[in-house]
Order: C-alpha cells, then sequence, then structure tokens
C-alpha cells in the first residue's frame, strides 16, 4: 500500500457529485461534476478527477467513504454514511467553533445540531415536498426566465417583501405566476420566495434549536440573498467559510475516511 | 417569537391599491341614522361613524381601507347597514382591547355554535378568525401588502411551533406569542367543523404562557336525542360557565342565561326572516358580500350582541324596502347564477363571484348555527346541549347533505360548492359525500374546491379561476 | 423463524379466513372492529366472533379511497376506505357487521363513507373526548349500554353475567401473555424479535380468542424455556429504538423495514397496533360499567386531548418504556394529517429529552416516494444513537 496518507470522501447527491481528498490532514485536491444518471459512474468520475487535481493515484487511497443519496451503490467506498453525519464532520473541520448546520442540498435541506467534537446530536430534515431546496430556486429561477445564480442578487434589490405561502413548491409556483400576472416587480416576489424558504428552514430549527457558530453548506449556500434571508428570519449570523460550500459533505467524508482508518475500522464494512 | 420586521433599504408604502372613498351624498343619511346602541349603554352618533369611516380609520388602518380588484368593503353604498356594519367590524379591535384592559375575560371560542354560555358569564368569546385580524391589526398603519405578509407570518409561525399539516395553529401562536393581549380563557366546542382544534388547544399545555383550558366536548354521530349525551354536554356548559364566572367575577344564574339565550334567539330569527326573505326575492337585493355579512349576524355578534342585533334590525328593513322595490344588489348582473356554499372557515371571493356573473345565495354552517331557536323552557344548559347537538353541520355527514340539499332547494341555487381549507381533515372527508347526495336529492352541479392554506390573499388567482370556472359553467346550463 | 410456535401462529392465520366462512354458514356472526375503544369483551361474550380490521401500506388502495374521503386525510384511512371500496380483504368479506368508535374522528367519518358508498352495516360508539371529567365516565357508561344493546340485537340474545365475566377473564389472560411476550424481545440476545412479537400481536386480530390465548401460552413456554438456553453475545453500541406515534397496521413496513435494515433494533413501541391496547386495563366489576370504566382509565389514544402535561398517562407510559425497554432513542412515525400525533411530535421530543433520550420524527405517508429521503434520517439517527465514527 501506498506510502501517502490519503483519504477520500465522496458524495453523489442529486444535482451535483463531489469529491475531496484529504492528505495529511489537509484538503489536496477536490472535484464537482453534475449528477447523471448512472450514480456509480458518477461517484467513479468524480473520483477520478479528485485524483486529478491532487496528483494521485487511486490506489494511493487507504480508504474511502460515500455519502449522499447515491452511497446506497458506491462500490468504491470502502464504507458508506449519511451526508448528515458528514455534514457535521466537514464543517466542523472547516469552522471548529460550529454548533449549527443548515445544509441545503439540491433535492433536501438540514438543520444538525452538533457538539465540539463535530458529533451530531440532533438534526431535522424537510419533509417530503421540495420548498426550502435548490431544486426549489430552480423551479423560480424558471418561472423568471433567469439563471439560478441571479437570484440572490436580484432580491437583494427589492423594494418590498411580497408575501409568497411556504407550504408547498407547487402553491408558491402557482402563487408567484399570479404575482407576475398582477404586474408585481419580479425582486419583490424573489425576495417574498426567499424568506418562505428561509421560513421553512426555521420549522426545522424549531424542533432542534439553534445554537452559534452557524454554519451554511450545501450548493445554495452560494446565494447571496438566501444567505440574507436566513440571517434575517433566523436572527443569526452566519459564519463564512472559505471553502466551496458544496463540498462540505465529501470534505466531511474524507475527513471520516481518515478517523475510521486510524480506528482500524474494517474494510468494506456497509452501513447507512 | 416576534413576527418578523423586515428591514429593506429601498422600502417604500405601496400605492397599487387605492383607498376607499365613501359617496359624499350617503353622508347626510350616515349622519341622519339613529345611535348604535351597545350592550354596556353606550351609544355612537352617526356623524361619529362618518367621522372614523371617513379619517381616522383609513389612517389607522390602510389595509382594511384599501380598495383592489378582489378586496375592501362592498360597493354598495346606499347600504346604510352596510356602512354601519363596517364600522361595528372595524372598532372591534378596539372594543377588544378595551375589554382585555378592564380585565373582561375574553375567551378563545370555536366557530358555528351557540355563543350564550359565553356571554351570559360575562366573557367575550372570540373566534380564530376574529383573533388572526386582532392580532394582524394590533400593529397599525399598515398597507394591504404589509397586512397580507404579516398575516402569512403569523401564520408561518403557528405551523413552525407545531406541524406543517396545521391549519388553525396559527392562533395557537398568536396566544403563545402574545401578539394580543388579553385572552384569558381557551374554551371552544370540540365539534367536527375543525380537525385542528382539540390538538392546537392540547398544544398549549406545553407553552409558555399558561392560560386556563377548558373545551367543551362535541359528541358527534347525532345524539340530539339521547337524554345522557345532552347531560354530558350540559354538564360541560355548566362547567364553562363557572369557570369563565370565576374570571368575570359576574354573577351567573338560570335568569341570565335565559336572558342571553333570548336575546340570541331573536337574532337568530332575524337573521331567518332575512333569509326567507331573501331566497324569496325574484331579484337578489344585496350583493354576495353584503349578503353573507348580513346573514352571518344571526349568530356573529363581534364581541356586541345587542348592537349586532340593532344592524341586523336595519339590515333587514333596508332589504324589505329594496325587495318592494326591486332593487338589485349593487355590482350583480342580471339573473346571476345562484350558488349555495359548503364547508368550513373559507368562503369564495365574494368580488370574483359577482363580476363573474353569480352571486352566493347562503352557506352551509351560516345557515346551521341559526337553524334552530334554544327552546325556551326547562333547563337552560340542556336546552342549549340539545340545540347545539342538533346544528345540522354538525349532523352525520349524510344528513347533513339532505339537508343542505333541501337549502338548495329552497334557496334556488343553481350549483353547490364545497369548499374546504387544505389540512382541514374532517370538513375535507365529508366533501364528496355532501356533495354526492345533494346532486343526487337537488339535481345541482355541484363542484369541490381545496383552498392551499398557505396561499397569501393576492396568490389565488387559480382558487378564484375555478370559482369562474364553475359559474360559467352553470350559466351556459341556464340559458 | 426459529420458533415453533411463531410456524404455528402463522399458519392459523393462513387457515383463518376460511374458518371465518365455515363459521357464518353455520350460523355465526362475525363483528369486524375499527377503533380504540371497541371492548372486545362485549362482542365476544355474545357469541359473536371479533375481528379487529385494518392494513396499510398499500398505495393502490390509498389512491382508491382518495376518490371517496380526500387526500387531506391520513393515509390509513384512506387505504381503510379503499380496502372496502375493493372489498378483496377476507375480513371485510366476513363481517356481518362493522364496529367503530368516534376517539378517532377521520376514523368517524370512515365509517359514514363505507355506510353510504359500499352499504356497509355498521354501529358507531361515541366516545368522550373530555375524557377525564366526572361526567364523561356517565356518558361513556350510557353509550356503551346502548351499543351493547344493539350488539345484543344483532346477535339475537341478551348478554349474561356469566359469558361476560368468562370473557373478561380470557381477554385479561391475552393481555397479561401479551405484555410478557413482549418482555422478552427487549432482552440482550433475545430469542423474539420486536418485529415477531408484532406479528404475533396483528395474529390476533383475527384467530378464534380461546385459540390465540393457547398459542400465546405456547409461545410463552418457548421463550422462557429458549430463553434460559441462549447464548449471550452482546453486541457493542446497539441502537435500540422504540417505536412510537400514528398506528402502524399490517402491511405497513416501510419504517419497520427501513430501520432492521440499517441494523438498527427495535426495543418495544408505543403503538396502538402493538402494545398499547394491552395496557393499563382493570375491569373492577363484570358489568357494562365495569368494561366502560376500564376503557376509560386506560392509557388514552392520542386523538382525546389531554390537558395537563404533568399527569399524562400517555407521556407517563412512554417514559416507562424507555426506561424499562433501555431505548436510547425513539422514532416517532407520524402519518401525513394523522394530526392527533403530529401535533405531539415537538412536545413529546421536549419531554423525553429529560430522559436523555432524542427523537426522530418521520412524517410521511405509504408511497414509496420518500423512501431513500427515510433511509438517509434513519441511517444518521443510528449513527447518532452509535455515537458517531
Amino acid at each position: 500500500m501506498s506510502k501517502i496518507n490519503a483519504f477520500a470522501g465522496v458524495d453523489v447527491g442529486s444535482l451535483g457529485t463531489k469529491a475531496v481528498i484529504l492528505v495529511n490532514g489537509e484538503i489536496a485536491g477536490s472535484s464537482l461534476i453534475r449528477t447523471g444518471i448512472n450514480s456509480v459512474e458518477n461517484g467513479l468520475e468524480s473520483l477520478e478527477k479528485a485524483l486529478d487535481s491532487a496528483n494521485l493515484k487511486k490506489e494511493d487511497l487507504k480508504y474511502i467513504v460515500g455519502t449522499g443519496y447515491g452511497r446506497i451503490s458506491a462500490p468504491y467506498a470502502n464504507k458508506t454514511i449519511t451526508e448528515i453525519t458528514c455534514h457535521a464532520k466537514g464543517a466542523h473541520y472547516l469552522h471548529p467553533a460550529t454548533r449549527t448546520i443548515i445544509d441545503m442540498g439540491g433535492q433536501d435541506c438540514k438543520a444538525i445540531r452538533v457538539d465540539e467534537e463535530g458529533n451530531v446530536v440532533d438534526f431535522a430534515m424537510n419533509d417530503k415536498c421540495a420548498a426550502g431546496t435548490g431544486r426549489f430556486l430552480e423551479v423560480m429561477a424558471n418561472v423568471f426566465k433567469v439563471d439560478i445564480s441571479e437570484l440572490g442578487p436580484l432580491a437583494l434589490k427589492a423594494t418590498q417583501v411580497l408575501p409568497v405561502s411556504s407550504t408547498c413548491t407547487v402553491f408558491a409556483e402557482s402563487e408567484t405566476v399570479s404575482l407576475l400576472a398582477r404586474g408585481e416587480k419580479p425582486e419583490d416576489i424573489i425576495i417574498g420566495v426567499h424568506h418562505a424558504i428561509a421560513n421553512r428552514i426555521k420549522g426545522l430549527f424549531s424542533r432542534v434549536g439553534i445554537q452559534s457558530d452557524v454554519f451554511f453548506s450545501g450548493g445554495v449556500a452560494k446565494n447571496t440573498g438566501m444567505r440574507k434571508a436566513l440571517e434575517e428570519v433566523l436572527e443569526v449570523r452566519i459564519a463564512n467559510p472559505k471553502n466551496d460550500p458544496q463540498l462540505v459533505g465529501a470534505i466531511g467524508a474524507a475527513v471520516s475516511a481518515q478517523k475510521l482508518y486510524e480506528k482500524g475500522g474494517n474494510v468494506n464494512q456497509r452501513s447507512a | 417569537m416576534a413576527v418578523q420586521e423586515l428591514e429593506l433599504t429601498n422600502k417604500k408604502k405601496s400605492t397599487k391599491f387605492s383607498t376607499v372613498k365613501f359617496d359624499e351624498n350617503i353622508k347626510e343619511k350616515i349622519e341622519a341614522a339613529p345611535d348604535l346602541v351597545f350592550r354596556d349603554g353606550s351609544r355612537v352618533s352617526g356623524s361619529e361613524m362618518w367621522r372614523f369611516m371617513t379619517t381616522e380609520g383609513p389612517k389607522r388602518y390602510p389595509n382594511l381601507f384599501s380598495k383592489g380588484k378582489n378586496h375592501g368593503f362592498s360597493d354598495d353604498a346606499e347600504l346604510i347597514s352596510g356602512f354601519r356594519r363596517n364600522y361595528f367590524n372595524t372598532t372591534m379591535y378596539d372594543r377588544l382591547n378595551r375589554f382585555a384592559a378592564k380585565g373582561t375575560p375574553v375567551v378563545f371560542i370555536q366557530g358555528g355554535q351557540t355563543h350564550e354560555p359565553y356571554y351570559a358569564a360575562g366573557g367575550i368569546p372570540i373566534r380564530p378568525g376574529q383573533v388572526n385580524g386582532w392580532a394582524t391589526n394590533s400593529k397599525e398603519n399598515m398597507d394591504y401588502d404589509e397586512a397580507d405578509l404579516r398575516r402569512l407570518q403569523i401564520r408561518e409561525i403557528g405551523r413552525q411551533a407545531l406541524t406543517v399539516d396545521a391549519c388553525q395553529t396559527a392562533k395557537y401562536e398568536i396566544i403563545q406569542n402574545e401578539l394580543v393581549q388579553g385572552i384569558s380563557i381557551i374554551a371552544p366546542y370540540l365539534c367536527t367543523r375543525c380537525s385542528d382544534i382539540g390538538y392546537g388547544v392540547e398544544a398549549h399545555r406545553h407553552g409558555k404562557v399558561q392560560l386556563p383550558l377548558l373545551p367543551v366536548d362535541f359528541p358527534v354521530n347525532n345524539q340530539q336525542n339521547k337524554p345522557w349525551a345532552r347531560e354530558y354536554v350540559a354538564e360541560n356548559l355548566r362547567r364553562l360557565v363557572r369557570k369563565i364566572a370565576e374570571l368575570s367575577k359576574v354573577e351567573v344564574n338560570d335568569d341570565v342565561l335565559w336572558k342571553e339565550i333570548k336575546l340570541h334567539n331573536e337574532k337568530r330569527r332575524l337573521a331567518r326572516e332575512y333569509l326567507d326573505l331573501w331566497w324569496s326575492a325574484p331579484v337578489p337585493p344585496t350583493n354576495s358580500q353584503d349578503h353573507t355579512a348580513i346573514a352571518g349576524l344571526g349568530n356573529e355578534s363581534s364581541n356586541d350582541p345587542v348592537a349586532a342585533k340593532q344592524i341586523l334590525e336595519e339590515s333587514l328593513k333596508e332589504v324589505k324596502e329594496r325587495i318592494r322595490n326591486n332593487v338589485k344588489g349593487k355590482n350583480l348582473s342580471d339573473d346571476p347564477v345562484r350558488l349555495f356554499i359548503c364547508g368550513s372557515c373559507v368562503n369564495p371571493n365574494p368580488h370574483v363571484v359577482d363580476r363573474a356573473g353569480g352571486v352566493v345565495v347562503g352557506k352551509d354552517d351560516g345557515l346551521s348555527e341559526i337553524f334552530y331557536d334554544v327552546e325556551e323552557t326547562g333547563d337552560p344548559y340542556e336546552q342549549l346541549a340539545k340545540t347545539m347537538l342538533s346544528f345540522p353541520y354538525e349532523l352525520p355527514t349524510e344528513e347533513r347533505g339532505r339537508w343542505v340539499a333541501e337549502q338548495v332547494k329552497k334557496s334556488r341555487a343553481d350549483g353547490m360548492i364545497f369548499m374546504y381549507q387544505w389540512g382541514c381533515n374532517f370538513q375535507s372527508a365529508a366533501a364528496r359525500l355532501v356533495a354526492d347526495v345533494v346532486k343526487k336529492e337537488a339535481g345541482v352541479p355541484t363542484i369541490i374546491i381545496e383552498r392551499a392554506m398557505a396561499e397569501s390573499a393576492q396568490g389565488q388567482e387559480q382558487l378564484h379561476n375555478r370559482v369562474e370556472v364553475f359559474i360559467e359553467m352553470l350559466r351556459q346550463g341556464k340559458k | 423463524m426459529s420458533l415453533e410456535t411463531l410456524v404455528k401462529i402463522s399458519e392459523a392465520v393462513g387457515r383463518r379466513p376460511e374458518e371465518l366462512a365455515r363459521a357464518r354458514n353455520q350460523g355465526q356472526k362475525v363483528v369486524g372492529w375499527l377503533g380504540y375503544n371497541i371492548p372486545e369483551e362485549l362482542i365476544h361474550a355474545l357469541g359473536l366472533i371479533p375481528v379487529r380490521l385494518g392494513t396499510g401500506g398499500d398505495g393502490k388502495l390509498v389512491e382508491v379511497g382518495s376518490r371517496y374521503i380526500s387526500s387531506k386525510n391520513c393515509v390509513y384511512t384512506r387505504n381503510l376506505v379503499g380496502l372496502f371500496a375493493e372489498n378483496t380483504d377476507p375480513y371485510i368479506q366476513n363481517s356481518d357487521l362493522i364496529a367503530l368508535d368516534s376517539t378517532c374522528l377521520q376514523l368517524y367519518r370512515v365509517g359514514e363513507i363505507i355506510h353510504y358508498y359500499f352499504n356497509i352495516n355498521t354501529l358507531t360508539l361515541g366516545v368522550p373526548r373530555n375524557f377525564f371529567l366526572p361526567e364523561a365516565k356517565k356518558y361513556f357508561q350510557a353509550e356503551l349500554e346502548e351499543f351493547a344493546g344493539k350488539l345484543e340485537g344483532f346477535a339475537g340474545k341478551k348478554l349474561d353475567a356469566k359469558s361476560l365475566s368468562e370473557s373478561i377473564k380470557l381477554f385479561n389472560g391475552i393481555r397479561e401473555k401479551i405484555k410478557n411476550i413482549y418482555k422478552f424481545q427487549s432482552e440482550d440476545s433475545p430469542v423474539i424479535t420486536w418485529s415477531e412479537v408484532y406479528n404475533v400481536v396483528h395474529a390476533g386480530y383475527y384467530l378464534d380468542r380461546e385459540q390465540y390465548s393457547a398459542y400465546l401460552s405456547e409461545l410463552l413456554q418457548e421463550l422462557e424455556e429458549k430463553h434460559r438456553n441462549r447464548n449471550i453475545d452482546i453486541e457493542e453500541e446497539e441502537a435500540r429504538v422504540l417505536l412510537a406515534g400514528s398506528s402502524i397496521p399490517p402491511g405497513d413496513n416501510k419504517i419497520i423495514k427501513i430501520i432492521e435494515d440499517l441494523g438498527g433494533r427495535i426495543v418495544g413501541d408505543d403503538l396502538w397496533t402493538g402494545i398499547l391496547p394491552y395496557l393499563g386495563i382493570d375491569i373492577q366489576e363484570s358489568s357494562i360499567k365495569g368494561l366502560a370504566d376500564a376503557y376509560l382509565k386506560r392509557v388514552p389514544h392520542g386523538a382525546l386531548p389531554y390537558l395537563d402535561l404533568n399527569t399524562d398517562k400517555r407521556l407517563q407510559n412512554l417514559r416507562e418504556s424507555i426506561k424499562s425497554n433501555n431505548a436510547r432513542g425513539i422514532i416517532y412515525y407520524t402519518l401525513r394529517y394523522c394530526d392527533p400525533y403530529t401535533f405531539k411530535a415537538g412536545e413529546t421530543k421536549d419531554v423525553v429529552k429529560q430522559d436523555d433520550v432524542t427523537l426522530l420524527e418521520i412524517h410521511t405517508e405509504y408511497a414509496g416516494s420518500d423512501f431513500e429521503a427515510i433511509r438517509t434520517r434513519v441511517g444518521a439517527f443510528l449513527e447518532m444513537l452509535r455515537s458517531g465514527i
């Protein structure tokens, strides 16, 4: 086996597949690709790319942890762990003072509470409906005929917050269409949508509580309007991580890989 | 948890809706009308009403005085009792605040039921919808959008505290977050009208605001003729009256209760007389909005049954006059499509109905609560219990459907809309059965419409659309 | 299945529909019942055959049911209406009367719907929602008297004190045995799993009650013996989970399967389709009044609101159950639009926190579309209980 102390985490999400390589506890490489139909291939492709960026080969890896929705079919991983645990580990790695994580991914959002060692102590996840997820914002971007990355900046231009309901994507979409038909300004509706989502997230936290520092991870964390809406609605400051927030799950998986290896975790053990 | 106050750098008041301006032509009539007399003997003159409705009101509540295509007071300015009713309803929040300040127990209740026990015990009953209005308007000087947003945010707090499946819960959070001051006991009826109220009440036991909780049980399945069911409800009512009287320090004996029952019987009789007249009129004398509101006075008192009764009497007189002169309600089309409504807590938008060429003739829960008087003999609690248990809205669904079918025929309705709130388990479960019985027994088309609970007041085009399409369909059938 | 009695029970359940059909041919009547407060003793004492109805987990039946009841009713009630609409369930086919109670008002609506649309002969027992008030006791006694009278009419015979007392004895025995069987599943290296016990409970919905009682005795004997001779192999960091919340009727296997597939161990339940109906019944006198009082004093079903947190028997029982089964977490399973349990989720979570127990609410329907999302939650929850990585 290679002498390099390298570990990998692969996070196959609903919209994006991410991989991170950890060498001697430092991030040495990463990749982010769009998730296609075959999650095994996506995971492998992402892993290869991350290895390339770290100038390593697969044989150099001592342990691989798979996470995300694609973890059920991740034959390349020594072990799979849920993305909830991985986000906790990843956020703790990047910002050890983290006690609360808001993760907004493609098809779900999570409220996670962690202790000082990054162990999950409580969590909540959105139910079936897509309100409060990246998918929801994609639907909205589609209604407004803008790129998803433009939603945040548009929201910041609002002159008033128009009421939009938050229970369900379908309702919210039809309301949005109603409001547009009435000639309301898109930015006022968009900020309403952001607030509706923030309210859903607040709902998740009503069960698990919130404590500083708050860490925002997942693809949606790149949206500045969402960040501001969350800060207003949750009445908290959100920490500013340097790394791409979309990689946090994969980072957590890589960190877990190292820990499991050090613990002598048996290779090829499957769990969640 | 506070309702979110949003700070936007480029915030300004919305100008997209106008403010209601009452026609100077009616000023003279308003000012000449007799004083409105309240239960405590206080009076409000016509000129005071004119002043409030034209200067103070619009300034304090721009949202309530806002006028849009689908919202705002009725356009029927000629209806003087309508103006007076709007005054009465708009000043409800001030009265509630005064009651609360004086220590009069304000009681959180459930709709669709008799209110006598609450008033007799010296309490002020307030329904979930009114609690919502009170909380929303406890902040003044909001434009229409701001009030709409605040309403939505209040609901959201409730859902966050309990569950997204909830409907009535926002009121739970209004009480728990003290968005209104002065509710001193939570004592609704546990009827099948609402599937959330019982669990909403129960949730208060874990809340930071601890209030007495005393729901009145409501045995389902047509138990009016079972002596043990009547006795059980009567005993619950006695308990309720004792508890409220403890808080109000009012002495309640049977005479006090009888007096209250008599007053409410009179209101119910007036409302029935009004409905019979309206239904038999060749031309509908009032539009959907005024009609529903006038009929509603038969049970609802906006915290003053004496004044409510006066307005009901005045409305009846005016409507009689209109029928005599063949006057049609403002904004109604000729020969409008007549709609009967079923379900709880939600109505088709009356502006939309009228504009689409329809008119609302009646609603099953509003009708149910005035359908029977309380018999003025024997034990008042037992009689109240018997009347409550007889309300047609609470009968087994098949029987309720047959009763609705009769009312559909009597009111010459062209079609029936069963509308329920998203998340309302009991009404949604009854919708198809009622609709099928009505279709079979009254031979009119029916439609079931679900209203998304969380919708803002302005995001309802889809809902309006369904109502409009149904009216168009009935119109074609009429030709 | 290593327990012989379980095989016997399962075979007996397989034979049961035919047995019921035969009994009916010979003039016996079957009372299928739904709900939470129907005293089976009464049905049994009148020589009628009680069968507890209701299954779940069938997406197709849910769709069929939604045509009559709405999509804003819990999937269990939709599934039920679908069952009556399709009429393929042998127990429904063999029921001569459907008895229901008004504990859960959505279920009450089911009774109305199946009567109107499928011409089902129903009988409803009223249950007081303010069950804790003294006047509720009188009301329920009178309701049960009336219900019993109607059952007598249906059975064509009068209730006699001797048969009632015998029936009560039989059902007391069943309840005792079920509680004892439950104890075995939460032991270390158990000889019977919770799932197996759950199936035994469900077998009791259908089987002849005397025969069932005998099977339970046999099973207990077998368990005691196997338990004495078992190899103890204590698993480290076992994720011991108590299952609570809305009913999980036969056929609804989603959450159970997910927990077990992920290596979680269910060590008990707090369910009306599990142990709850067997708890806290103490029938003081062999009469209808005695039955009414005892049923009203049980751990109440969640559909009956109770207004004082500190004296709530439901929560007391849950906390005792956590302790006696040494559970480390609760999976609180709620069906969408099952308000009685959904509204209490947050409060229950706060209450059990005092015992250092975490609660995960799974809010779902029968459809499989959220299977993966639930797997993730349950997986993370089990990871958390095993104290992480």
